[in-house]
């Protein structure tokens, strides 16, 4: 009997191994109630921090009520979009919506594995009520709008500590080849956004002349816009070669490779320059002015890029659920709590989120001494018949880092995906840029092994007696 | 029918164990590491690991680290080891405690905590590679003096006596008796040292910023980059250096067994 039992337990803890290994990503339907699955960036809802209650939770009690039905969200996070991709090759069908970046939802889109918005568009009124009618606008241009509704947005540029690098300093990408900040800038380990610097630092003159063509008025709106998407999407070998160039210097010079690091090291004066996303530019100025450092946020004059992440629907998702979630999350009040905990940017505009802005810290009174006006009406639209205008004082801190000027977007373009191909080209190059110099690590290795051998040697010879006293054979020696 | 239960059954969870967890993944790795992203089978994963310039500079780097990263700890611990075990001091099983108590902290925080320091004494932005390999002797230092003073104390005392009765100095003592003696503690310390620093990517990223790209780093960046036939061809390569290091080394002997030291 003993002997069963322990032939039982043996089995039921193989059981219960393979089991726990074929239950993953199988998807829970106990009872018949409904469940909604997504896959969201890391800490990228809000969380109450007293009840520790989510936005999800918040949507599951509110659904309930609305409709009377049983819904539970399986909510997971993801870490790079490369790695959401890979889940959704992988194990399709595994999410009924998914909030990757710009360049990845133009790729799924690309290879037809996405949802279509069509019959549920109607379920989604908040969206299309509040959303900005810069991104809706931008969303139609691309015909992005069939398969995806924004979620946060903003720009790339640097935060800077203006105690050490001045305005003018870092208003050029030339900033992170600018030896004066030797160890002191930073690149991000994403190779897509690093790519864009490349390519701004290799075309540093062409783009700086469009500009001034543009501001001149030499060069209409469209054509600097059609411009820069060709020129900062230039994916050709000539380019990529410069690319590879400039990058080279660029990571000589800079004090590190990060993608959320640079936030502390910005904060703690480990470093004076951070290539950052303007929603990490405005955590930081946050976090700084808490310890009573200033630091400031710019967009180089030579254009950047504003980029989004948008909520789509993968292949066979329950597009019904889908659509209550996100017009749940796109209700003013929540876009408010959204952006108060993440500090990112929300696509959602309107008055609610207008009015939270004009209470926020980062404008200031029309009176006030220095104030200047920020026309954000092509973000906001008309705010009850009237221009969005708010006033600030700071004009390169927090305020236009969450909301860009006019002047700030219009040098602003859009990333585009790449092929694999392209991608495995562009991957290439990013791996030789990491890659160190290799008759510096030649020269080590052969410099221990001397040294090594230098030492067996030595230890040789010892042991033979070259060096010690030599015995006489035949005698003890009495200390 | 009686159901015959012998001992042998109780190997069956580890067998499954082991199939799953081992012997799988070394299959599904091979698998990737000869296909391309096809699925057509490639030997070019292989070829690419030596004429790639990013993989010969990551094996190098690695190679750099790990080896100066040794010699230091072998450097820095045998005569800590040597003074533990030898001078019979009351207080060494203390002193002992007190190089083991940071492994019981997590080395990540570890690190992170290296990290500020560093930035204190203006250190931080100075070389990635000595930063690196300072951190990696700070982390695996205790790896390198446990099975030093494992083997070190276990060594029987009459033979350094005979060996002084026999007129040896205390240097000829050291060098044709001690030294010889202890050198499976040696080589059991190199290998507990050299193997993980070859890989460990933790120390690199923080300390040294991801300006360097050890092996361990390399293959992350491949499986990032959606590459894996070529993350898991390096993930071979590296398993056949490491296997290859552990056969000359002897330790897939099983006598006088002092790999671990005691500490696993």
């Amino acid at each position: 009997m003993k002997k069963f039992i322990c032939l039982l337990l043996t089995a039921m803890l193989t059981l219960t191994c393979l089991s726990a290994l074929t239950a993953c990503g199988q998807k829970k339907t106990a009872g018949g109630e409904l469940v909604l699955r997504i896959c969201n960036c890391e800490d990228y809802i809000y969380v109450d921090e007293e009840t520790d209650k989510t936005l999800v939770d918040e949507f599951e009690e509110a659904y309930e009520k609305a409709t009377g039905l049983d819904i539970t969200v399986e909510y997971s996070t993801y870490g790079t979009n490369e790695i959401l991709y890979n889940n959704l090759k992988i194990n399709p069908g595994s999410y009924d919506l998914v909030c990757p970046s710009d360049y990845m939802i133009q790729k799924m889109i690309n290879e037809n594995m996405l949802e279509k918005f069509d019959d549920v568009k109607n379920d989604v009124p908040n969206y299309f009520e509040y959303a900005s009618p810069y991104l809706t606008d931008l969303f139609d241009e691309n015909d992005w709008t069939d398969y995806a509704v924004a979620y946060m947005w903003g720009t790339m540029g640097y935060v800077y500590n203006p105690k050490y690098v001045s305005h003018e300093e870092a208003s050029t990408w030339q900033v992170s080849l600018n030896e004066k900040f030797a160890n002191k800038t930073t690149l991000k380990d994403s190779v897509r956004d690093t790519y864009f610097l490349g390519v701004a630092l290799a075309k540093l003159e062409e783009l700086r002349a469009k500009n001034e063509e543009f501001t001149k008025g030499t060069l209409t709106k469209e054509e600097y816009a059609d411009y820069l998407v060709k020129a900062y999407n230039d994916t050709s070998e000539k380019t990529i070669a410069e690319v590879e160039k400039q990058l080279k210097a660029a990571k000589k010079n800079s004090f590190s490779l990060e993608v959320d690091e640079g936030k502390g090291d910005m904060v703690k004066g480990n470093v004076w320059l951070n290539f950052a996303w303007s929603g990490d530019a405005v955590y930081a100025m946050d976090d700084a002015e808490g310890l009573d450092t200033i630091l400031c946020y710019s967009v180089p004059k030579e254009g950047s890029n504003v980029w989004f992440d948008g909520w789509v629907m993968p292949k066979g998702a329950n597009k019904k659920l889908a659509a209550a979630f996100l017009d749940f999350i796109s209700d003013p009040e929540n876009a408010c709590k959204n952006m108060d905990y993440i500090g990112y940017t929300s696509s959602i505009a309107g008055e609610t989120v207008f009015e939270r802005l004009q209470e926020s810290d980062y404008v200031c009174d029309e009176t006030d001494k220095d104030a200047m006006p920020v026309d954000l009406t092509y973000f906001f639209g008309e705010i009850n018949g009237e221009p969005a205008i708010v006033y600030t004082n700071e004009l390169n801190r927090q305020l236009l880092a969450q909301y860009p000027s006019q002047d700030i977007i219009a040098r602003c373009t859009i990333m585009e995906y790449f092929d694999d191909k392209t991608n495995d080209r562009v991957n290439a190059m990013w791996n030789r840029v990491k890659a160190g110099n290799i008759w510096l690590y030649v020269g080590i290795i052969g410099g221990i092994v001397v040294v090594a051998a230098v030492a067996v040697v030595f230890i040789v010879l010892a042991k033979k007696g070259v060096f010690g006293k030599k015995v006489k054979k035949g005698y003890t020696r009495v200390e | 029918m009686k159901l015959a239960f012998s001992r042998k059954h109780l190997c069956i969870p580890y067998a499954v164990f082991l199939v799953l967890f081992v012997i799988a993944p070394i299959l599904i790795m091979l698998y990737y590491a000869f296909t391309d992203s096809q699925g057509t089978f490639t030997l070019a994963n292989f070829g690419k690991i030596f004429t790639d310039v990013p993989t010969i500079s990551a094996i190098l780097t690695s190679l750099a680290v790990a080896l100066l990263t040794t010699f230091l700890c072998l450097l820095i611990g045998y005569p800590v080891a040597y003074i533990l075990a030898r001078t019979g001091m009351k207080s060494s099983s203390t002193l002992l405690l007190l190089f083991i108590t940071p492994m019981w902290i997590n080395f990540v925080l570890r690190i992170n905590a290296f990290k500020e320091f560093f930035a204190m004494i203006n250190l931080l932005d100075k070389s990635a590679f000595f930063n690196t390999v300072i951190g990696m002797v700070y982390d695996f230092l205790p790896f390198m003096i446990l099975p030093l003073y494992t083997t070190l104390i276990k060594m029987d005392k009459n033979v350094i006596e005979a060996s002084q009765d026999l007129g040896a100095n205390k240097f000829t003592t050291f060098v044709q008796v001690i030294l010889p003696l202890s050198m499976p503690g040696i080589i059991s310390g190199i290998t507990m040292v050299f193997m993980p620093t070859m890989t460990n990517y933790v120390v690199s990223d923080i300390l040294g910023r991801m300006q360097i790209t050890i092996l361990g780093k390399l293959i992350e960046n491949y499986f990032m980059q959606n590459n894996w036939n070529m993350g898991a061809a390096i993930s071979m390569f590296l398993l056949a250096i490491m296997f290859l290091f552990t056969f000359f080394t002897g330790g897939f002997k099983n006598e006088d067994n002092t790999r671990g030291g005691g500490l696993w």
